[in-house]
């Protein structure tokens, strides 16, 4: 396979995505418990659907954190192994007075 | 397509098993210090990095998160999804609470 046909996962496009999705989805929310998972999932529907429409092939992981806004201290690291050439990660993190939601994107040439 | 059959499978309970483990030994009695948690959660990620390439599951490429947060009875969710290939791809998770 030519060094060419790799394709570099997208991250500003990525980011774009997932922005889109958090704003839209979080947009005037109050921190509730409850309707976290639903608000997860339907990040992960806006999101993994337009991933997989971008150029490829490409395996996603998407994962999100939402917290309860109260002032607490949170550190968030990732780390991985795998191809530089083509492989490639993006988040958002996006805040208002009730929550803080932090979404990574990463993107794993097949 | 590769050919599965020889190739080992990521088995998650074993990586849940040393993940925990390792989360435990180094938060056990810590309190939370904004500049220590910063250098600890990537000391835990790179341990828990070194820990999948010891497996020594040729193929496989790793992402390993880690999030260390102040504990004030926040709440709190953190949650994954993926679009890979079920039959060779997993995913393992630790907590530790204190």
């Amino acid at each position: 396979m030519a060094a060419d046909d790799k394709q570099k996962f997208d991250t500003k496009a990525a980011t774009q995505i997932l922005e889109d999705a958090v704003k839209k989805v979080l947009r005037d929310a109050t921190y509730r418990a409850d309707l976290v998972p639903e608000w997860q999932a339907a990040i992960y529907q806006e999101t993994i659907s337009k991933l997989t429409h971008t150029k490829g092939p490409f395996k996603y992981i998407v994962t999100s954190t939402i917290l309860e806004s109260v002032g607490a201290g949170v550190h968030m690291t990732s780390t991985s192994l795998w191809d530089a050439e083509s492989d490639g990660s993006a988040f958002y993190r996006f805040e208002n007075k009730s929550l803080i939601a932090i979404v990574y994107a990463f993107g794993l040439a097949v | 397509m590769y050919n599965m059959s020889y190739v080992q499978i990521f088995r998650p309970p074993v990586a849940t098993k040393f993940m925990q483990q390792i989360i435990q030994a180094h938060l056990q009695n810590k309190v939370y210090n904004a500049e220590e948690c910063q250098k600890l959660s990537k000391v835990i990620a790179e341990e828990i990095k070194a820990k999948l390439i010891e497996l020594e599951l040729g193929r496989y490429k790793y992402v390993v998160n880690v999030a260390l947060g102040e504990n004030l009875g926040n709440g709190a969710r953190m949650d994954a999804r993926c679009h890979w290939d079920q039959e060779s791809d997993g995913s393992a998770q630790a907590f530790f609470p204190n």
